[in-house]
């Protein structure tokens, strides 16, 4: 197992309100790792810090053993081709097709011809088990399951080498829940690709997680594989646990 | 205290944007045809509405000068007058005041939803700068869009004025329109034509900053409407005042 | 087309009524015309300001023109100033951040059900949201675009002084000598009447705002749009026929 990523001592406040209070934590190439917390942790913050949509006040972010937090917004774009973050909402664009709305990043990153390009949408497209009748379609015209579905086809479709994923189920009800945590899951095996994903759902993070990381009030409160957490004594990490047990008996 | 820290926040921060968006536009341009596009769209959305109020601005300001004049008894002055007040002042003044709304508000709506739904993120990350992918059309397409429109709006207020003069003044047209060019000089038209430019930046410029500053929910949407619609209007006063106060020192110099 | 009718009128009706059937809420009442007030006071200030500078300037380069003397521009300038620019310019201002803020306010609580909620709670959501609107807004705006008024007018006293050289004692014998009553009370009624139609244009766009962020977006768009229009329009009527009774 070799090392891709590595938060050294991220912190980050927002006008005074420390939300982030020195995050170090590694990632193993090819795991899924699961970051939990209650709303309001920064959660989402750490993983826009990766993308550099936000910068961390202090800390590295080490991505092949180079130092990538105070890169500058050129050299974020090789970060951003292997990075992929999929939104908490779909954000596709509702001025666009289904289509364009794929293609936008692989013509923008990639150089690939037309013929490539529409191998790869389709393919994506594929992945994440939607037909391709649809792609002619506006955003608007499709159900809020699928547009997430297309979303992350869209970040899919670039082939990173890390997978980001914002609170994917938020919003949804619990089939589609259950499915697109399968979707992870296959994904990940498939193309071998590293996943960090955020969320607070508990019971999918033991199901699918190689490594899992707890986050309270912008600190790790406990870290480790699914066997560690199942028996932490930490009592957020015991909250969570019971609601997994009350939720399955 | 709190209102003037605040204002002088925004002025910061606005003149920040405007710089970034000026070097994003020396370095890389955005494609014409998204700008004709957004001029495109700018026109459907406001062609009717800038007719219709245009050619109520040019009816209120005769009738205004015509009660004024009838005291003189010089009805003949009417024509020249009411153009020329309304081409050189009221007429941009208040027809801007609608596009601020029609336009500014718009525009401040779809980026603000564009940005609290994480699309301006999402662009980001897909490897595209925001500012030139969707800042700039719409930035460069409302000021051409907003000047047109505000010339056609005046030509809509001298139909207003024309038409209104002989319903309500008893000045039929021919004597309306001969009597136009003795008052309406090259640097009135000049007045109106330099403010419409002023105008249509004033709110391409406030609109795109207030709709990209956009953060939070629903509510900060609403909000950066409101915002870009009082933003909008207190410049252009106030940029009416700053305009008029050329014009007449060119005046003189002529 | 005809449910929108309906809709409207129905605002109107029941709004104006429900501000004579108890219980008043005077509470509401001032809360609405203090945010009338503390929101556009400023603003309409500073801008009727600037507006007198660009009126006294522009007076005095047409009368210029067509008589070769500016003796008359105190007279004529406060004339525009009270029966048009005063107003309109209030009106505008309030219909931009005080009925874009109310249709913001009232499309957030109807796409997070705030509005069925109340009528859960059996109170009607138009008494309780429009009527004191309303009341608000046609005495705010009525006071602030008398205010309004007064300041532009000392103002353009100021800028007749320094630009054109007459002294403010002429400026104000002037304006007793052009400005009649009927023009103080017509002014008013202008006000009034651009008080009445922002509540109702902002609700109106408040009550039928979609669902998700773009929903807000549109329906305080749509009413700041719609406020702009009408108020220019009434102003249209309004000059028209108040100019029979001069």
């Amino acid at each position: 197992m070799s090392r891709i990523l590595e938060f050294q001592n991220i912190k980050k406040s927002f006008s005074g309100r420390e939300v982030l209070k020195g995050i170090s934590f590694e990632v193993n190439k090819g795991d899924i790792v699961f970051i939990l917390g209650t709303s309001g942790t920064g959660k989402s913050v750490l993983l826009k810090n990766l993308v550099g949509l936000l910068r961390p006040d202090s800390g590295a972010i080490i991505w092949h053993d180079k130092d990538i937090s105070q890169y500058s917004e050129e050299q974020y774009l090789e970060v951003r081709k292997n990075c992929c973050l999929v939104f908490q909402q779909p954000a596709l664009f509702d001025s666009m097709t289904l289509y364009e709305n794929i293609a936008f990043g692989l013509r923008r990153l990639t150089n690939l011809n037309e013929e490539e390009l529409d191998k790869q949408v389709r393919d994506s497209l594929k992945a994440v088990d939607l037909k391709e009748e649809i792609l002619s379609l506006k955003p608007a015209a499709i159900s809020y399951g699928m547009q997430k579905r297309l979303s992350i086809a869209r970040s899919l479709c670039l082939n990173p080498e890390i997978l980001l994923f914002d609170e994917p189920t938020t919003g949804l009800d619990p089939v589609s829940t259950q499915a697109i945590n399968q979707l992870i899951f296959r994904l990940s095996r498939k193309y071998d690709t590293t996943s960090i994903v955020v969320s607070h759902d508990m019971h999918c993070a033991l199901d699918i997680a190689d490594y899992i990381i707890v986050l309270d009030k912008g600190k790790i409160v406990e870290q480790g594989d699914v066997d560690k957490i199942k028996c932490s004594e930490v009592p957020l990490v015991k909250d969570f646990l019971q609601e997994v047990l009350d939720a399955n008996s | 205290m709190q209102i003037l820290r605040s204002f002088v926040d925004d002025l910061g921060l606005y003149f920040l944007f405007l710089k970034e968006v000026f070097s994003t536009f020396c370095k890389s341009p955005p494609e014409k045809k998204y700008i004709y596009s957004q001029v495109l769209k700018v026109f459907q959305s406001s062609l009717l509405t800038t007719s219709f109020s245009g050619f109520f601005v040019g009816a209120i300001m005769t009738i205004q000068f015509a009660m004024q004049i009838k005291m003189f008894g010089a009805s003949g002055y009417l024509g020249g007058l009411s153009t020329s007040g309304t081409v050189r002042e009221v007429g941009p003044l208040l027809i801007a005041f609608l596009l601020s709304g029609k336009v500014g508000a718009y525009t401040s709506a779809e980026l603000g939803s564009m940005k609290v739904s994480e699309q301006i993120d999402a662009i980001r990350c897909l490897g595209a700068n925001p500012i030139q992918e969707i800042i700039l059309p719409r930035f460069i397409g409302i000021i051409l869009a907003s000047f047109f429109l505000l010339v056609y709006g005046i030509l809509f207020a001298f139909y207003g004025g024309v038409l209104m003069s002989y319903i309500f003044a008893d000045v039929n047209t021919l004597e309306y329109v001969r009597h136009v060019p003795t008052i309406m000089t090259g640097i009135s038209l000049f007045s109106g034509v330099f403010k419409s430019i002023v105008f249509a930046f004033a709110i391409a410029s406030l609109c795109t900053f207030y709709g990209y500053k956009a953060s939070g929910g629903a509510k900060a949407v609403g909000k950066a409407v409101v915002s870009t619609s009082v933003a909008c209007m207190f410049s252009i006063v106030i940029l009416d005042w700053f305009t008029t106060l050329i014009v007449d020192v060119i005046n003189r110099w002529l | 087309m005809l449910a929108s009718v309906n809709q409207l009128l129905q605002i109107v009706a029941i709004g104006v009524l429900s501000i004579f059937r108890p219980p008043y809420r005077w509470k509401n009442y001032l809360r609405e015309i203090s945010f009338v007030g503390s929101e556009s006071f400023l603003v309409v200030i500073i801008c009727v300001s600037f507006a007198a500078i660009v009126t006294i300037i522009e007076a005095s380069y047409h009368m210029t023109l067509v008589v070769q003397s500016d003796a008359m521009v105190p007279g004529f300038a406060s004339l525009l100033i009270i029966r048009e620019l005063g107003s309109v310019i209030t009106a505008l201002l309030i219909g931009s951040r005080v009925g874009a803020g109310w249709a913001a306010e009232v499309a957030s609580m109807k796409i997070s059900e705030q509005i069925d909620a109340l009528k859960l709670l059996r109170i009607d959501p138009i008494k309780y949201l429009v009527s004191p609107k309303i009341v608000g807004s046609v005495l705010g705006t009525l006071l602030l675009g008398l205010a309004a008024n007064i300041i532009c007018l000392i103002c353009a006293m100021f800028v007749t002084k320094l630009k054109l050289g007459y002294p403010m004692p002429t400026f104000i014998s002037m304006t007793k000598l052009f400005v009649e009553v009927q023009d103080l009370v017509f002014a008013s009624l202008k006000l009034m009447t651009f008080g009445f139609v922002v509540p109702i244009i902002a609700c109106f766009y408040g009550f039928r705002a979609k669902s998700g962020a773009e929903g807000v977006g549109s329906a305080t768009t749509q009413a700041v749009v719609s406020i702009s229009v009408a108020i220019i329009f009434l102003d249209f009527v309004l000059s028209y026929v108040f100019s029979h009774f001069y």
